[in-house]
């Protein structure tokens, strides 16, 4: 895959949470909130294509979208008495939008770590065509990989919902993949180790 | 692998914490989906951004010689870690890439992975180059965790040769034109069992070559007399190589120190052929490099060691001091009586304390002959004009003419530009001035 691939996809993902808000009937709030995220996303487009530097506005574009949800539903909304109006079945389709638009920001990564990598390539005389043939196998993996994240995260939420048994409040499920999460993780990174460890051996 | 916390990874775990906040702010479990899968990504990234295990072999010929191409096959297994690998397989000075690169780049996924990578190079310049080690850098997938630089030992030793013509031996004549007889001059190497004369008794000789009769007959009556035989090999002839600045006119591949030492090699080995005793004289000792001076000797053997001191031969920083007589030189010359051959480029700087130093070698050799690299066919070649007509023999001659008057009365002086005329050439003139 093309790096130019790359950065159109991640552009047009990570715009979709801030145009959802200036479309949507919510307050001048919400409105706001939306033009930031847009503003945020073109900057940091900016930015990404600089080689080498590496920049957090990409992140910074979810904050918005974020407290649009937050100042529309829930415990701050009934102690503020304050609310960016969006409707609830608006907030789902934000919030499915943030799902796409996570994917958009790892397409993003992918296209500033190539960029990045080029930058080194021009720097160190390396075959322009080879180079360009290797970062697009990179690209194909790191979307990948991404894709395939994107995809078990989706299986895994349809499996809590759609068990009746597992019909438990977010809290105590985001609980539990955190656990389960930690645990996993502490297995991988001790098996690496060893693994490492054996590799080390004569 | 020293993993760190890159802002990929802050960021990711930033945003997952931002939707945990919406969820439990807000209470909706949808929230949930985008906790999970920044963190399943991060996860997956962490698992597969593992140290790699490289190993890199590379084939290499030992031994070259200058202007060889060849190709360089390398064969690199990485077994863990996915992401980009820059290589940067051996490559030395003086060697040029003909086809390929010698930095690479290969991406590898998730599984084992194995690329051949070939490329020629081409030598330029005789000398011996080593490389220890192949640098390589690892640029994990996304760039979550630090890319990381390290080295695979890979032991590499090459040789080039200067590349010699080899002179056939019937196409030359080595015969001087001089009346000074060629035979019998050498004062070292073994003796033979041909009868040269006789002389009186010195200490030292042994008793074996005492003529009896002959001391019995002798005038003077009980001073004993020796048989004295010949010595085996000609002439003793020593190539004086000069390492000075000058020489380094040109470039660092193309200049008349290179032009002069395959001069010497080439007409080394001819002379050795024909059994003359050759040695060489490297008028300034390189760093590292014990002795200046090569025994005149002969034989095939004496080619290879000749050839062995000058691969050491790199050129010096010019200091009019620079020309001063070694212990060893003086000491050979002296009992060997020489001709010499002095392979230099005459310029301003250096023609006076050339002259001060030809005064005092006039004394200790049969013959001296400057040998005069001149870089004018160099300096054609490595010019973006054309200067062509500036160069001309002509030219050259014209504007040494005040050079050689300086040393016209202590040797004979040959001009000579490698890219005008050839080895075979130059050694057929020079033998004329064989002794």
């Amino acid at each position: 895959m093309r790096s130019v691939v790359l950065i159109a996809i991640g552009t047009f993902l990570l715009l979709l949470p801030g145009l959802f808000l200036i479309t949507a009937p919510g307050s001048t709030l919400s409105l706001a909130f939306g033009i930031l995220a847009i503003v945020t996303v073109l900057v940091s487009i900016y930015f990404v294509r600089i080689p080498g530097r590496k920049n957090p506005l990409k992140f910074v574009s979810f904050l918005f979208p974020v407290l649009a949800i937050i100042f529309s539903k829930g415990y701050i909304v009934n102690f503020l008495h304050f609310s960016a109006g969006l409707p609830l079945a608006d907030i789902n389709n934000l919030l499915d939008l943030l799902f796409f638009a996570e994917l958009g920001l790892i397409a993003m990564m992918s296209y500033e770590t190539s960029n990045s990598l080029k930058k080194v390539a021009s720097d160190n005389g390396y075959d322009e065509a080879e180079w360009v043939t290797e970062i697009g196998k990179l690209n194909n993996f790191s979307f990948g990989i991404g894709i395939l994240a994107f995809v078990s995260s989706f299986l895994f939420y349809v499996f809590i919902t759609s068990v009746p048994t597992l019909n438990i409040n977010p809290i105590f499920a985001l609980l539990i993949f955190g656990l389960l999460y930690l645990g996993l993780s502490r297995f991988f990174s001790r098996s690496r180790r060893n693994a490492n460890r054996d590799s080390m051996q004569p | 692998m020293e993993k760190t916390w890159t802002k990929s990874l802050l960021g990711f775990l930033a945003i997952a914490s931002s939707f945990a906040v919406v969820a439990f702010v807000s209470g909706t479990l949808l929230a949930a989906l985008l906790v999970i899968f920044p963190l399943l990504y991060v996860g997956i990234m962490y698992i597969l951004d593992e140290e790699s295990s490289i190993n890199v072999q590379v084939e290499f010929p030992q031994k070259l010689k200058v202007g060889d191409e060849f190709e360089v096959k390398s064969t690199i297994s990485i077994s863990r870690g996915a992401g980009i690998f820059l290589f940067e397989l051996p490559f030395f000075d003086f060697f040029k890439l003909t086809d390929g690169s010698n930095v690479r780049v290969v991406f590898k996924g998730i599984r084992r992975r194995t690329y051949d990578l070939t490329y020629k190079m081409k030598a330029l310049r005789r000398g011996s180059f080593n490389w220890q080690e192949v640098k390589y850098t690892y640029n994990p997938t996304m760039g979550i965790l630090n890319s990381k630089e390290g080295k695979i030992p890979c032991a590499i030793k090459v040789e080039v040769l200067p590349n010699i013509q080899i002179l056939r031996k019937k196409g030359l004549r080595i015969r001087s034109t001089r009346l000074n007889p060629r035979n019998a001059r050498s004062r070292i190497g073994p003796a033979s069992t041909d009868f040269d004369s006789i002389r009186a008794y010195s200490p030292g000789d042994p008793y074996r070559t005492i003529n009896w009769k002959a001391s019995a007959r002798s005038a003077s009556g009980g001073q004993l007399l020796v048989n004295q035989y010949e010595r085996e090999g000609l002439h003793s002839t020593i190539f004086a190589i000069d390492n000075t600045g000058p020489m380094r006119q040109g470039t660092k591949e193309e200049n008349p120190l290179e032009s002069g030492i395959n001069l010497v090699l080439s007409f080394s080995n001819l002379l050795l052929n024909y059994q003359y005793n050759v040695g060489v004289w490297v008028m300034q000792r390189n760093r590292g490099v014990k002795r200046d001076v090569v025994v005149p000797g002969s034989g095939m053997e004496q080619y290879l060691r000749i050839r062995r001191r000058v691969m050491l031969v790199e050129a010096v920083r010019f200091v009019p001091q620079i020309y001063n007589i070694s212990r060893e030189f003086a000491a050979v010359a002296r009992e060997t009586v020489p001709s010499v051959f002095l392979v230099t480029s005459l310029v301003e700087n250096n023609v006076m304390q050339l002259k001060k130093m030809l005064k005092i070698v006039r004394g200790a050799s049969s013959n001296i002959v400057v040998v005069d690299v001149l870089p004018y066919s160099i300096f054609q070649k490595i010019s973006p004009y054309d200067i062509s007509s500036i160069y001309t023999e002509a030219y050259s001659k014209k504007a040494k003419r005040t050079i050689y008057r300086e040393i016209a009365g202590l040797a004979e002086i040959v001009p000579w530009d490698p890219g005008q005329t050839s080895y075979g050439k130059i050694i057929s003139r020079l033998t004329v001035s064989l002794r």
